[in-house]
């Protein structure tokens, strides 16, 4: 045991010192390069080739052909009739006595008054609507009550409904409750005149027929002065689609805003342009005269500077002759407004650059008032259209405008794991540009507070088309353009606090030229991230 | 003491060390001191193609450089193995117990710790580790094939030995402390030029063990030594020994057992998909997930990497200065390819041996080691590398014995 001894205290100490240097080894290290796709896409006008924007095929180059509709209305926006309660009531000033049974005991005719604002309509056809009938029969025998309703035609038939009521009392009437339809129905509103012919001046009249006739199979009943007959109708939710009479000097105003999203995104830079001519049509399907005018159109840029279009046809009143024809000959009347650099600043005015644009336009019904001799028809085919049409060359000059695109980023918590470890990232990009324009970049990476952490200025240019080679397939000058943005290590160590990024872009083309579009010109890009780690064992 | 600390330094740093390997002596002396501790140790990697540079620094920390990964990937070809033996070993062997009655039957009392790794790869495989897939735009990765296991376990027994022949066997009990394996069967990466998609395929499983314990599973193997000799003249003899270690089986008690059998695509977004994406790139772990098909947790037995050897041993009786060894070697692995050996052993002097050898297998190819051991009263010290002048692999073994 002396030999022993002296070993295993050795060994104790020499454990010990092999344990200690084993934790000094230091990590064992190798750099991989990773590739992963990232975006792979191209960029094009197409969506806006059969959609009246771009005219792709008349020419080489792109051409506008702008057609947008900012008023469409038919003859429900013009007219609303109202719900209408009529009430034929009928109660014998002399006793009548014993009623034999099926006896018609009345029978009258009544005239009602529709309540239609500012409107004298003398024939309408009804494309939908009812009417709910409410009847009382204080008699002590059941009776057939018949509606009619004298005007109200539907293939050649007047509208008439009959239906049977209870018995009811004088005090205690029976009540029967009716729908009639009205869809299809042409409903003559003149009224008749003392000798009973259509009276040619009336307007908004509904005749009503109302008769009574005891049950012919029930029992002879006394009626006294005191028994009320009475047939309640609602007119409802009646829509038409045929009028004619006089509709009044109705007026449609509105001020429309439309939007331009992209250029909000302008920071700085202004463009040139050739001349964009623009007009308005004005299409009149009905039969009634309107005057027209443009009281306002303006638009507000990036800089928050608002520009009016300067024309002599501003808050000028423009005539638009009624529709010719009926039914379906009828042929609207067309009314064009236009704007160009002769009348007007039009091109100063899209040079503004403005995200917001303010149209404002008054129509008005029947200017010259009631001297049009009361004949305004409107078919159910009759619509009044407002359009904004623009044709014109797509080219511009661009002087370095610049556009920021904020893009709020939420990276995979894992994945920013990964990366801030990685040493760089190379974000690899391969473009063919078809557009006679430049485009510089810059990057920002931002905390959630807006604060700048990063930015990245360096990046290539991608060059203009017109610095590469014609593709006589495509019939298109291509220019490509490698970029390696690097994102270095300080950035993705800050990857996990990155909240947004901005991506501004500067446009660019050839100065003192206005360059034209090609037609179906792309920007194809693709791209990858190259991932250098540093792997490592402990 | 300086140098016995030294190779207890080299002992400790190499984590366990073993026996078994050169020199091989055979004494058919009976121990006279009674007692016999031996403690030895084995730290071997072989590979058909991996650099020992680079398994150096997995060792001992350190840069992989650009040509370090290069030579190495140029020296691969379709299919490469690498492998991992280190273990240690300490044998308590009693001479004076008389086991069964038996006076030559002596008490062989062992334990032993063991880290067996082993991989047959692609050279897709590695250079997609050493390399990253930036390598492989427009091409195809390809993984069929590879396979990987690593086993660790420690070891405790007892049996008995021949005190002449030194013949023994020993049942060991054994405790698993790591178990990986995984297999790629039909597995590739796609990348297109562009790099606008890949596409990775993988069919295979992977398993591991999953109990919460140090030790994951339990199990029996036994040891066998067995020594014979046969006449080589009307004096001597040439004496030979069959060795198996570590031929056993363990229960696992909770394996994970992966399987894929997916196909994954990762395309380039669109403009707008990044725009309107809740989340710039996707989810990792969803990844693993996606290409996990099944997982299915279960106990499982497990072979142990048992190793077996046949070699004509070196008489220590022998009054030659030069004797010659030769022999097989192999393991219960399908990366390790049945290695041959063969070498020289030269005593110059009672108290030294030294020797040359070559082999030729393995987890490598040829291989060249020289020995040299040192005989002492008590002591007995050898100290040995199989493979000295490769440059895909290295090996030491210690061993050191004490009797008293």
């Amino acid at each position: 045991m002396k030999v022993v001894t002296p070993f295993f205290k050795a060994l104790i100490v020499l454990i010990f010192l092999g344990v200690f240097l084993s934790c000094k080894k230091e990590s064992t290290r190798w750099e991989t390069e990773w590739v992963v796709p990232f975006v792979t896409d191209t960029l094009d006008l197409y969506k806006l080739h059969n959609d009246s924007t771009l005219d792709n095929f008349s020419s080489s180059n792109y051409l506008v052909n702008l057609e947008r509709e900012l008023l469409d209305v038919s003859l429900n926006d013009f007219f609303f009739i109202p719900d209408t309660t009529i009430s034929q009531t009928f109660s014998p000033t002399i006793g009548i006595g014993s009623v034999p049974p099926g006896f018609t005991f009345y029978n009258e005719v009544e005239a009602h008054e529709l309540s239609i604002p500012d409107a004298q309509l003398k024939k309408i056809i009804v494309s939908q609507g009812k009417i709910e009938l409410k009847v009382f029969n204080p008699i002590e025998t059941s009776a057939f009550y018949t509606i009619k309703m004298p005007g109200a035609v539907k293939d050649g038939a007047t509208l008439e409904y009959t239906f049977f009521i209870d018995a009811g009392t004088t005090d205690n009437p029976a009540v029967a409750n009716e729908e009639v339809v009205l869809d299809g129905y042409h409903i003559d509103l003149r009224g008749e005149d003392i000798s009973g012919s259509v009276n040619i001046s009336g307007f908004n009249i509904l005749q009503t027929s109302l008769s009574i006739m005891s049950d012919p199979n029930g029992e002879a009943v006394g009626i006294s002065t005191s028994d009320v007959f009475e047939v309640e109708a609602k007119i409802q939710n009646l829509s038409i689609s045929y009028a004619q009479g006089y509709f009044g000097e109705q007026a449609f105003s509105d001020t429309s805003f439309f939007e331009v999203p992209i250029l909000n995104q302008i920071i700085a830079g202004n463009i040139d342009l050739d001349e964009i001519p623009i007009d308005i049509e004005i299409s009149n399907g009905t039969k009634i005269p309107f005057s027209a005018k443009i009281s306002l159109l303006e638009n507000t840029n990036y800089l928050s500077e608002t520009l009016s279009l300067s024309s002599t046809l501003i808050n000028s009143s423009q005539l638009i002759a009624p529709a010719t024809g009926a039914w379906s000959s009828l042929n609207p009347s067309n009314h064009l407004i236009s704007f160009n650099n002769t009348n007007s600043n039009i091109t100063n005015y899209f040079e503004n650059l403005g995200h917001t644009h303010k149209l404002g336009f008054e129509v008005r019904m029947n200017p010259f008032g009631f001297n049009t001799g009361s004949y305004n028809e409107i078919f159910p085919n009759s619509r009044l259209k407002l359009k904004l049409k623009s044709q014109f060359p797509l080219g511009l000059q661009s002087n370095g405008l610049m556009f920021s695109d904020t893009v709020d980023v939420n990276f995979n918590p894992q994945i920013v794991d990964d990366l801030i470890t990685a040493n760089h990232v190379v974000l690899d990009v391969a473009v063919v540009n078809t557009f006679p324009i430049s485009g510089k970049f810059h990057l920002e990476f931002l905390d959630e507070n807006g604060v700048i952490l990063h930015e990245l200025n360096n990046i290539e240019t991608i060059e203009s088309s017109l610095f590469g080679t014609m593709d006589s397939q495509e019939n298109l000058m291509k220019m490509e353009s490698y970029i390696n943005v690097l994102i270095d290590n300080k950035i993705l160590s800050d990857l996990n606090i990155v909240n947004r990024m901005v991506l501004k872009t500067e446009l660019n083309t050839t100065d003192g030229v206005i360059q034209s579009i090609p037609s179906n010109a792309y920007l194809f890009f693709k791209s990858f991230l190259k991932v250098n780690t540093t792997n490592s064992i402990e | 003491m300086k140098f016995i600390s030294f190779i207890w330094l080299i002992s400790i740093s190499l984590v366990g060390i073993s026996q078994s390997m050169l020199p091989l002596v055979q004494d058919t002396n009976v121990n006279q001191l009674g007692h016999e501790i031996s403690i030895s140790g084995v730290g071997d990697y072989q590979s058909t193609s991996i650099g020992k540079d680079i398994t150096r620094a997995f060792f001992y920390g350190g840069l992989i450089d650009e040509s370090m990964k290069t030579t190495s990937s140029s020296r691969h070809d379709e299919i490469n193995r690498f492998g991992i033996d280190i273990n240690s070993e300490i044998e308590y062997r009693n001479h004076n117990i008389n086991l069964f009655k038996d006076s030559l039957k002596g008490l062989l009392l062992k334990g032993g710790v063991y880290n067996f790794s082993s991989i047959i790869y692609s050279k897709d495989l590695f250079d997609m580790c050493f390399f990253g897939n930036e390598i492989f735009t427009g091409d195809t990765a390809y993984f069929t094939g590879s396979q990987f296991t690593n086993m660790a376990f420690q070891k405790i027994g007892m049996g008995w030995l021949n005190k002449k022949t030194k013949s023994s066997f020993n049942l060991n009990f054994i405790g698993v402390t790591r178990y990986l394996n995984g297999l790629f069967n039909e597995s590739y990466l796609f990348q297109s030029q562009n790099v606008d998609s890949l596409e990775f395929l993988l069919h295979g499983e992977g398993e591991r063990a999953n109990s919460k314990g140090y030790f994951k599973g339990f199990g029996l193997a036994f040891d066998m030594d067995y020594r014979f000799k046969m006449k080589k003249n009307e004096h001597d003899f040439v004496h030979f020994q069959l060795l198996l270690r570590n031929l056993g089986v363990v229960y696992l008690n909770n394996t994970d057992k992966y399987l894929a059998n997916d196909i994954t695509s990762i395309e380039s977004l669109k403009i707008d998909d990044l725009l309107n994406s809740t989340s710039i790139f996707n989810n990792p772990d969803d990844f693993a997930n996606e290409i996990s098909d099944t997982i299915v947790t279960k106990g499982a037995f497990k072979l142990l990497p048992a190793m077996f050897q046949f070699t004509k041993l070196i008489d220590n009786n022998s009054s030659h200065k030069f004797q010659g060894f030769f022999g097989f070697r192999g393991y219960l692995n399908n990366a390790y390819v049945p290695m041959l050996f063969g070498g020289l052993d030269y005593k110059p002097s009672k108290w030294i041996r030294l020797g040359i050898q070559g082999s030729y297998g393995g987890f490598s190819q040829l291989r060249y080691g020289v020995y040299t051991a040192l005989q002492l009263n008590h002591f007995n010290l050898g100290l040995a590398s199989e493979n000295l002048f490769s440059k895909t692999g290295e090996s030491i073994i210690i061993k050191l014995s004490c009797a008293f």
